[in-house]
C-alpha cells in the first residue's frame, strides 16, 4: 500500500522579470520519507523551500503540507511544519529555554510534556548548562542547536532543513542524523537541503537535484545510478556529471593522482 | 496569541535593560535628563503663553500645537513604521509559525507607539498639562487632553502606517529599495500641506486680526476638533464631547483602514521586499576597476562606493530638509519677512549662525555614525590589514 504524500507541489514555478529562478518544479515526498534537495549554489534550492514554506509567494503552481495548501491555509500548514533556514533567526535578547517556551506556547504544547521535550533535547544537543544563558552569547552551531531543539520540541509532520549541518560539530552533526532517521522512522517527513554529499548518501531515501531552477534528477541512489548508467559511481560522480561539472570532476581526479604520484 | 507575542517582547526589553552594558545606562540616564531640561524650558514658555494670549486664541493655538504633534509622528514614524514591519529579521521566523498576520501587526504597531510616538505623546501631555494649570482650566480638560493627544498620535501613525502599507503596493519589486525615499518624500509633502492648509483655505480675515494674526484651522479637520474640546474642556462646558467624539471615530476608521490592508500589504509587502531580485547585468569591466591606490585612498574609494551605492543612507535627512526647506521659502516668499532680516542683520546673522551649526553637527554627526555602523560588519576584515587603524576607520 502507497504510503499517503506529505509534500506535494504542482507546476511550482518563480520568476523575477526574465530571470527563471524555479521552472515548473513537481514533488511527491512520501510520509516518513528523508528527502534530500541537493543543487549547485543559486540553483533554487533556498528559493524552493522558502516557496514550500510560506516565506516567498510562488509565481505560479500549488503546495500542499500534509495534505493543506499552504498558501491557501497558513496557519493551519504551519501548525504541521517546522524549518530550520541555514542561518538560524532566533531573538538574541532571550535565554534559550525562554526560546523553546515561547515556541511550546505558540504551538499549545502541555507543560508537562513541553518540560519532558525540552529536557530531553537540550540534553541530547548537550545544551542543558547553557539554556539559560542568552542566545546572544551563543556561537553559531549553539545557535543551530536550538534552533533545532526548537523544531523536534514541537515534533512537525514535516521538517524543512537547510543547510542544518552548517556549524555544527562533529557530534552535533551526528545527534541529528540520528535524530533525523529515528523521526522519519516515527512517521516525519524530512525535507533537507545540503551541499554535503556524503550525508545525502548515507541518510536519504530519496535525492532530488535541481539546477538553473529546474529539477534535473529525482530518484534514489540506485535509481539515479541506474539512469546515469553508472553503476558504481558516488552520489558526489552523480552530481558533478548531472550538474554539468564534469570539467571539474576531471580536475578533481587529476589533482588527486598528482598528490598520489608526490606521496610515491 | 498577541498576548503571547507580547510576553515575548516585554521579556526581551527586561534581558536587554539587565544585560546592557553601564555605559548604555548612563547614557539612557543622560538623554532622560536632557528630554527634562527641554520640556521644562518648553514649560516655562508654554506657561507664559498662557498668562499672555487671550482665552479665545486657545483653540487656534492647542490646533496648532496638534499639527505639530501629527506632522512629527508622521515624519519620525515613517522609518520607525519601516523598520518595525519590514526591516526586522525576526519576522522570516514568525512568518514560519502558526500564528495570524494580525496579530503580529498589532504587536508590531505597540512596538512603534514605545518609540517616538509615546514619546511625543507624554511631552505633549505635559506641555498642555501646564498650559492648562497655568490658564486655570476646568479638572475636565486635563483627562481629555491626554485622550486627546493620545488619538492624535494614533491618526499620526496610522497615517505612518498607511504610506507603509500603500506604497510598498505600489513601487515594483526592482525598486523596491527605493521605498523609504519615497515615503519620506510624501511623509514630507504630507506634512507640508498639513501646515499649509490653514493658510490655504482660511477666509476669516476678521478672526485672524482677533486671534494675533493667526490663520484658522478649517473645521473639518482633527486638529481642530481636537483643538476645540480641549479648549470647550478648559471651561468646563460638556461641548468637548462632540469633536472628542468625531475624532474618536476617525481614530478607529484609520486604525481598521490601516489593519484592512495588513494581509495584502504587510505579509505581502515584507515578502515582495525580501524575495530578492533578479541578477544585475553584468557591466563590462573598465581598466580602471583594477588600478591600485594609496591605502589611504582606497579606504576613501570604499568609503564612497557604500555610500553612493545605498543612497538611502541620504533617505535619514530627507525630514530635517523640509523643516528647514519650508520656512526659508515661505520667508522669501514674504515681503515683510524678507525686509525685517535684511533690515535687521544682527538678528538674521544670528539665525544664520544658528542655522549653520545646527547643520554642521547634524550631517556629520549623521554620516560619521553610519559610516561607522556600516563599518562594524566588516572591522575584522580592516583589522587584518596592514593599515593603521585610524586610518582604517577614516
Amino acid at each position: 500500500m502507497e504510503k499517503s504524500l506529505s509534500i506535494k507541489v504542482r507546476n511550482l514555478s518563480k520568476s523575477y522579470g526574465s530571470f527563471h529562478a524555479v521552472k515548473n518544479v513537481n514533488l511527491e515526498i512520501k510520509k516518513g520519507e528523508l528527502f534530500c534537495f541537493l543543487g549547485p549554489n543559486g540553483a533554487g534550492k533556498t528559493t524552493t523551500i522558502k516557496m514550500m514554506t510560506g516565506l516567498l509567494e510562488p509565481g505560479i503552481g500549488e503546495i500542499e503540507i500534509a495534505g493543506t495548501n499552504i498558501w491557501k491555509s497558513p496557519i493551519e500548514a504551519k501548525k504541521k511544519m517546522a524549518y530550520i533556514p541555514d542561518h538560524p533567526i532566533l531573538y538574541p535578547k532571550l535565554s534559550g529555554r525562554e526560546f523553546l517556551r515561547f515556541i511550546g506556547s505558540v504551538f499549545q504544547i502541555d507543560q508537562d510534556v513541553f518540560e519532558e521535550r525540552m529536557e530531553k533535547y537540550l540534553s541530547l544537543f548537550e545544551l542543558s548548562g547553557r539554556a539559560d544563558e542568552l542566545i546572544e552569547s551563543y556561537s553559531h552551531g549553539m545557535k543551530q542547536k536550538i534552533n533545532l531543539c526548537g523544531a523536534f520540541i514541537r515534533q512537525p509532520d514535516v521538517l524543512f532543513l537547510d543547510e542544518p549541518t552548517v556549524g555544527l560539530d562533529p557530534k552535533g552533526a551526528k545527534t541529528l542524523k540520528n535524530l533525523l532517521q529515528s523521526m522519519c522512522r516515527q512517521g516525519m517527513t524530512v525535507f533537507m537541503s545540503t551541499h554535503i554529499l556524503e550525508i545525502a548518501e548515507q541518510m536519504c531515501d530519496r535525492v532530488g537535484i535541481i539546477k538553473n531552477g529546474e529539477i534535473i534528477a529525482i530518484g534514489t541512489m540506485e535509481e539515479l545510478r541506474q539512469k546515469e548508467g553508472k553503476t558504481q559511481s558516488s552520489l558526489e560522480d552523480l552530481f558533478l556529471e548531472l550538474t554539468g561539472d564534469a570539467d571539474t570532476l576531471h580536475l578533481i581526479q587529476e589533482l588527486t593522482d598528482d598528490d598520489e604520484k608526490v606521496e610515491k | 496569541m498577541t498576548k503571547k507575542l507580547l510576553l515575548l517582547f516585554w521579556k526581551m526589553g527586561k534581558n536587554q535593560f539587565r544585560t546592557a552594558p553601564d555605559s548604555t545606562k548612563i547614557a539612557v540616564v543622560l538623554s532622560t535628563i536632557a528630554a527634562l531640561f527641554v520640556t521644562v524650558i518648553l514649560s516655562i514658555g508654554v506657561g507664559a503663553m498662557a498668562t499672555i494670549l487671550p482665552r479665545e486664541s486657545y483653540s487656534s493655538l492647542i490646533s496648532f500645537a496638534f499639527s505639530g504633534l501629527l506632522a512629527f509622528n508622521i515624519l519620525f514614524g515613517v522609518p520607525q513604521v519601516f523598520k518595525n514591519l519590514y526591516g526586522t529579521n525576526d519576522l522570516a521566523f514568525l512568518f514560519t509559525l502558526p500564528i495570524k498576520t494580525r496579530s503580529i501587526y498589532w504587536v508590531k504597531f505597540l512596538q512603534s507607539f514605545v518609540g517616538v510616538p509615546g514619546v511625543l505623546w507624554i511631552f505633549s501631555i505635559i506641555l498642555l498639562t501646564v498650559f492648562g494649570v497655568v490658564s486655570k482650566a476646568s479638572f475636565v480638560y486635563f483627562p481629555v487632553t491626554c485622550i486627546a493627544s493620545l488619538m492624535i498620535t494614533l491618526i499620526g501613525m496610522s497615517i505612518a502606517y498607511l504610506i507603509n502599507l500603500l506604497l510598498i503596493q505600489i513601487i515594483p519589486v526592482h525598486r523596491a529599495k527605493e521605498l523609504m525615499t519615497a515615503m519620506s518624500a510624501l511623509a514630507g509633502l504630507f506634512v507640508y500641506v498639513l501646515f499649509q492648509l490653514p493658510n490655504l483655505l482660511s477666509k476669516n480675515e476678521i478672526e485672524e486680526e482677533v486671534l494675533g494674526e493667526m490663520p484658522q484651522m478649517p473645521k473639518w479637520i482633527p486638529m481642530e476638533w481636537a483643538g476645540r474640546s480641549l479648549n470647550e474642556a478648559s471651561f468646563g462646558s460638556s461641548e468637548f464631547i462632540l469633536p472628542l467624539l468625531l475624532l474618536l471615530v476617525l481614530v478607529i476608521f484609520m486604525l481598521s483602514l490601516s489593519a484592512a490592508l495588513v494581509e495584502k500589504g504587510f505579509r505581502t509587502g515584507w515578502i515582495k521586499l525580501n524575495e530578492g531580485n533578479r541578477p544585475k547585468k553584468k557591466r563590462k569591466r573598465s581598466k580602471t576597476a583594477v588600478k591600485i591606490h594609496h591605502p589611504i585612498i582606497a579606504i576613501g574609494i570604499k568609503e564612497w562606493r557604500a555610500i553612493h551605492r545605498d543612497m538611502r543612507e541620504w533617505v535619514m535627512f530627507l525630514p530635517f530638509l523640509f523643516f528647514m526647506f519650508f520656512p526659508v521659502i515661505s520667508m522669501i516668499n514674504d515681503k515683510d519677512s524678507l525686509q525685517f532680516i535684511i533690515n535687521h542683520p544682527d538678528v538674521s546673522w544670528l539665525i544664520a549662525q544658528g542655522t549653520f551649526l545646527f547643520m554642521f553637527p547634524f550631517l556629520t554627526g549623521g554620516f560619521a555614525s553610519s559610516s561607522i555602523g556600516r563599518e562594524a560588519y566588516s572591522i575584522h576584515l580592516l583589522r587584518i590589514l596592514i593599515i593603521r587603524m585610524d586610518y582604517s576607520i577614516g
